[in-house]
């Protein structure tokens, strides 16, 4: 039977190993990926299991820093965006800082252990602001006190051949557990510069507007539907996204924003779709239960770390 | 008184005549009464001439003109030289007068004598004085038997040849018989040809080839008419072609070799050579099969997949598929999984020779063939001056099946659906049968593009998808051998390897390779007993890389979300010599006892480093039947150009590093069967992972020779042809694959690590037409690296995992039933054969990997490919 690319993240055991190892005559692996893409096709189907879009436990949507990049003695702010059901409540929540982790290969676990601090988050308990530079230093010394020094993405050199950093990539993590035992853990990235940090790095994308059926939804806001399925169109605002310089390849680039949809109900065409003007459909025709009210959220990232949400928008059926 | 015989001799075939041979006077030969009278005849007239001076015979007479004694046809000859002799009276002018037989030998002989003689003219007999007179002489005529008739012209020239495949019958008893005589009886030539004589009449035509139906067929000869006919004889026995070639010389401690004819049965191979690998013990599975070579727990990048001695750069289509190299011209396959010999190098697992047969010099041959998937056909055949040549393409028709069966609202569309070709093309000339030379262009390209409509689970997965992995290689080789005993083969390959791999705008792959392959090998016999083997390994590549994407994974590292990885920016041109050299000797001290040390160097240009692998085989026929081997030798791999690369890696790496040790015992058995056993131990260092710092220290190692590791194990193979019709084998091996990627870290299981691996594969000829076949497969699975939990991550919008122990886990046993049949209808010049080769014909859903939600709190199994069935046509003529 074949079952296309229902299943979510599917891993193979080594899998992405040597895709790239060898070189004329051992080079082949290089299509290894594709070609398990390829064979995926005709394999076993497995079950659908619950979509990324579906809002059924506690939530962490966004983690929104201001700035997206701090220098030094700069303050940072991260809020956090949940999605709390109704009957559920957050039993504890946390933050926590690493000024150096070890990145995703690694379950961004930090390098040093030494160097990770909780945070205390602000009084609104959504948010927390401190002062990373000062931390990283903190870290920064302990370092280089077993010998690590840090790079330089930019290239230059320093007087022993070796490159300095301009800066470095903090990690703010955020941990919640909810009253049912459900428990999450979040992290955001954001760089730390060790000088003034240039202006127009990054600014988070901001959406613009959003209209359900056609009729115009603002964050908190409620709409009545009647139809079984809800057409969203989401507007960007275009000023929000810019063009920028890509390190790596040292050209420009211009952003690409991703609108990730989520609700309490109901099934997305997709669960993400890129664009300054999106559309997508959310249907309730496989729902077991009969649909009331159902809460929508909306993420815009634009793949640098800039996020914000909007939301929560309430939708009440309503006989036709 | 003079005496004067003179022979002749005649020669008379069957009342012909033939020409005189000799007439030479031969003094002093005979004497008889007459002779006495003649001379006392010629004295008296002399002194009745002058009676005071006696006159004597001054020149006696010669034989001006002769001719030869005729016979009827039928004359039988008592002896093989019959005389006659005569007396011959001849006058003053040199004419014979009167002749009588003085001894006789017969009327016939007398008659035939007399009758020749009456025709001879002589010189006139000249006496002292001058004048000519009549003489008496005596003449001895000698006729001699006439040789056999020479042979009648061939009327009848026959061949035989197999129905179906017209292979050439030789060295097959025909006779020619007419009633219960035979008239002729002959061998057949290699080519299947023999000639055969015989008379006008209706002869029945009897040939009886092993294995094959017996011809009997009454002919219609005609006087003075020469017939050809070819018969098509069908294999009959039910008997498998000889399978197991006769054993050739190892220099390994376990080699094996798998002719071609072999493998084309085999279940689950869709009649493919290559695929063959995977059946044979020393071979770890991967997932879905997908065509990587993992040799005795090595690293798929560490083994050697070459092509006449000349790496290749892909063995299999789209992960296994089809072979990329046709099977029509594969001659066997060459099968080392360790302690190879030195002449190879740059590699620490095992090795993969696919040896390219001779094209067919005596008639154009070729097939076709389709299944679901692919299609193709080979040619090949005879040109002029020794020259014989040989094409095939394969292409596969995925592009057009899958986008009409693939639902329209996926999340991917197919553009440019997967698609692969390949092509060969060969030339070759055998000078003589010391010299031959073999030109070879060949090439391959596998292509898969299509859309992400939307971002998947993964933002940074979106937009088109490109992978395309393509090669164009040429091959020149030339091979010679002396009378000395001396062989050298020398060969050369070039060509391009491009590899794209392309996913959205932002992440691409992009590698293009130019090399040159130049070897040289040189045997001399020194001594009877010492064998000297060396030659030359020199590698030329230009390396045009260009990537941006995140780090390229080591063996052992776990996938993680692309969109969290940092990206590197890559494009860098390399040129790189790898110059090798090799030197062996082969010693046998005593009878069956033989000890080959040799020595290999290699310069890796990249990381400037020079690689000494010391080698050592020993082997010892210990019985008739049995033979132990022990090899034990040192194999270094170079780093890859990116992991040395002086921007992107660490220049200072070192080669990984291998020591090999194993021993084999191979035992012929009773009843056809076969078996090889072999353990083995490998030790591994140096080997390139990933510096940890790295991931934040820019200025840290990316790469170090921080990993090491070991593998054991044993392998039985009991290969059985029992009848002759059955035949197959049954393997087993146990191994254990193990690495610590750095100090201080616990050993953790090889990425294909499996221990179990349990093959049998067997095909029957079961009536004339039919064949079965069937392979059974039961594995462990592979180890696998359980998610224990999951961190969000809030800028890509993705949940990345948290991995337990490195492959601490392992996914259920595989265990696989694949089925063959077989029918082929057999015409005179051509065959036809459909098969069904039924891939897991039990359905059973064989784990591959796991699927997990968005999160990763559930996951499924995700199952191998299910019971596919797939129907092939085949035409061979």
């Amino acid at each position: 039977m074949l079952c296309g690319f229902k299943c979510n993240s599917v891993t193979f055991p080594a899998t992405a190993q040597g895709w790239l190892r060898g070189l004329a005559g051992r080079v082949n692996r290089t299509f290894l990926l594709a070609n398990i893409s390829f064979l995926f096709l005709f394999s076993g189907c497995t079950k659908d299991f619950q979509k990324r879009s579906s809002l059924q436990e506690i939530r962490l949507l966004t983690l929104e820093a201001s700035p997206l990049a701090v220098g030094p003695g700069e303050h940072l702010t991260v809020k956090r965006v949940l999605y709390v059901p109704s009957g559920e409540s957050v039993e504890t929540e946390s933050w926590s800082f690493c000024p150096v982790s070890l990145g995703s290969s690694f379950a961004y676990q930090c390098a040093i252990d030494a160097c990770v601090t909780e945070l205390t988050p602000n009084d609104d308990q959504e948010s927390v602001t401190f002062v990373p530079f000062d931390l990283a230093i903190a870290c920064l010394q302990s370092l280089s006190e077993s010998g690590v020094i840090l790079g330089d993405v930019s290239g230059d050199s320093g007087s022993n051949g070796q490159k300095t950093a301009e800066f470095i990539k903090i990690s703010i993590i955020h941990r919640f557990e909810a009253a049912s035992g459900f428990k999450g853990v979040s992290v955001k990235e954001l760089p730390q510069y060790f000088q003034a940090v240039p202006t127009g790095v990054n600014s988070p994308p901001v959406i613009e507007s959003v209209s359900i059926n056609g009729s115009a939804v603002t964050p908190g806001g409620s709409l009545a539907f009647t139809r079984s399925e809800l057409v969203v169109e989401v507007v960007v605002n275009a000023a929000s996204t810019e063009s920028y310089f890509d390190q790596n390849t040292e050209v420009p680039e211009l952003e690409e924003v991703t609108i990730s949809f989520r609700s309490s109900r109901g099934a997305w065409e997709v669960d993400r779709r890129s664009g300054l003007e999106t559309r997508n459909v959310l249907s309730f025709e496989e729902e077991s239960e009969p649909v009331t009210e159902l809460t929508i959220w909306l993420v815009v990232r634009d793949g640098r770390g800039g996020q914000s949400a909007f939301g929560p928008i309430t939708l009440e059926k309503q006989a036709p | 008184m003079v005496v004067f015989v003179m022979l002749a001799r005649v020669l008379k075939p069957f009342g012909l005549l033939v020409p005189f041979l000799g007439f030479v006077t031969n003094l002093g030969i005979a004497f008889a009464q007459e002779d006495l009278q003649s001379a006392d005849g010629a004295e008296q007239k002399a002194q009745n001439q002058g009676a005071d001076r006696p006159l004597t015979l001054a020149k006696p007479p010669a034989l001006l003109e002769g001719r030869d004694a005729v016979l009827p046809g039928e004359t039988k000859f008592p002896q093989p030289e019959m005389v006659v002799e005569l007396k011959l009276e001849i006058d003053s002018l040199g004419e014979v007068t009167e002749i009588r037989v003085v001894k006789s030998a017969g009327v016939v002989f007398d008659t035939a004598a007399k009758e020749a003689v009456s025709f001879f003219k002589f010189t006139p007999a000249i006496l002292s004085n001058g004048e000519s007179t009549a003489i008496t002489i005596f003449y001895r005529m000698v006729i001699t038997e006439p040789p056999p008739p020479p042979p009648p012209p061939v009327q009848l020239k026959v061949r035989l040849l197999e129905r179906g495949t017209r292979k050439p019958l030789g060295n097959v008893p025909v006779v020619l018989k007419l009633g219960p005589d035979v008239l002729f009886e002959a061998m057949t030539g290699n080519d299947g040809w023999v000639e055969l004589r015989g008379l006008p009449g209706s002869p029945l035509l009897l040939a009886r080839p092993i294995a094959h139906e017996s011809l009997e067929e009454t002919l219609e000869l005609r006087a003075d008419e020469v017939l050809e006919l070819v018969f098509y004889l069908q294999e009959t026995s039910n008997a498998f072609r000889s399978y197991i070639r006769g054993r050739r010389v190892k220099r390994e401690v376990t080699k094996r070799v798998i002719p071609r004819e072999q493998i084309l049965l085999i279940a689950g191979t869709q009649g493919d050579t290559l695929k063959v690998i995977e059946n044979l013990p020393g071979t770890n599975r991967t997932q879905f099969s997908g065509g990587d070579l993992v040799l005795r727990g090595a690293n798929p990048g560490d083994s050697l997949v070459l092509l006449e001695g000349h790496e290749i750069p892909l063995i299999y289509h789209f992960g296994g598929l089809r072979s990329a190299f046709n099977s029509a011209f594969v001659d066997s396959l060459n099968f080392v999984p360790s302690n190879f010999g030195s002449e190879f190098g740059r590699a620490t697992g095992g090795v993969v020779e696919v040896k390219v047969r001779d094209l067919d010099s005596e008639v154009f041959r070729g097939n076709i063939d389709f299944n679901l998937y692919d299609a193709g056909f080979a040619l090949e055949g005879p040109l002029k001056d020794d020259w014989t040549m040989g094409g095939a393409f394969h292409r596969s028709y995925i592009d057009t099946i899958l986008p009409a069966v693939f639902p329209e609202d996926a999340a991917i569309s197919f553009n440019t659906a997967p698609r692969y070709y390949d092509y060969q093309f060969i030339a070759a000339k055998k000078f003589n049968q010391y010299d031959q030379a073999r030109f070879m262009f060949f090439g391959s390209l596998d292509r898969l593009k299509f859309l992400f409509k939307d971002p998947g689970d993964d933002p940074a997965v979106r937009g088109d998808l490109t992978a395309r992995t393509m090669f164009h290689k040429i091959q020149a080789s030339y091979r010679s051998r002396y009378t000395s005993g001396i062989e050298q083969n020398t060969s050369i390959q070039s060509g391009v390897t491009a590899i794209n791999f392309q996913l959205g705008p932002s992440f691409f792959f992009n590698l293009n390779v130019k090399d040159i392959d130049f070897r040289n090998q040189i045997t001399i016999p020194i001594l009877e007993q010492l064998k000297l083997r060396g030659g030359l390994d020199i590698r030329f590549f230009h390396v045009n890389i260009s990537l941006n994407s995140p780090r390229p994974p080591q063996e052992g590292t776990n996938r993680i979300p692309t969109s969290t990885q940092e990206k590197t920016f890559l494009t860098q041109r390399l040129d790189s010599i790898s110059p090798g050299a090799f030197i062996e000797f082969a010693w046998k001290p005593a009878e069956g006892f033989e000890i080959v040390p040799s020595l290999r160097f290699d310069y890796y240009q990249d990381i400037d480093f020079i690689a000494f692998d010391p080698r050592f085989l020993a082997r010892w026929r210990i019985t008739e039947d049995g033979q132990l081997a022990f090899g034990l030798g040192l194999y270094q791999r170079p780093t890859d150009p990116w992991e040395s690369d002086p921007i992107f890696g660490t220049p200072a790496l070192k080669p990984e590093r291998s020591l090999h040790l194993s021993m084999g015992y191979e035992h012929t058995l009773p009843m056809g069967f076969e078996l090889e056993t072999s353990i083995f131990h490998k030790w591994l260092d140096r080997i390139v992972g990933n510096g940890v710092t790295s991931f934040f220290d820019q200025n840290a190692e990316r790469y170090v020779n921080s990993g090491e590791g070991r593998v054991y194990g044993a392998e039985v193979l009991l290969r059985f042809n029992p009848i002759s019709s059955l035949s197959g084998w049954l393997a087993y091996s146990f191994s254990r694959s193990l690495r610590r990627d750095r100090e201080g870290e616990m050993e953790r299981p090889f990425d294909f690590d499996q221990p179990h691996n349990l093959t049998f594969v067997t095909s029957w000829k079961a009536t004339t037409g039919w064949i079965f076949g069937a392979r059974i497969r039961l594995l462990s699975g592979n180890p696998d690296t359980p998610i224990v939990s999951s961190i969000y991550n809030a800028d890509a919008d993705v949940f990345v995992p948290v991995f337990g122990g490195n492959n601490s886990a392992r996914l259920d046993a595989f265990f696989q039933i694949d089925l063959r049949a077989d029918y082929i209808w057999t015409f005179e010049t051509w065959k036809l054969n459909l098969y069904l080769d039924i891939q897991n014909a039990t359905n059973r859903k064989n784990q591959e990997g796991w699927s997990y939600n968005y999160d990763f709190r559930e996951r499924d199994v995700v199952s191998g490919l299910p019971l596919l069935p797939i129907l092939g046509l085949k035409g061979e003529w």
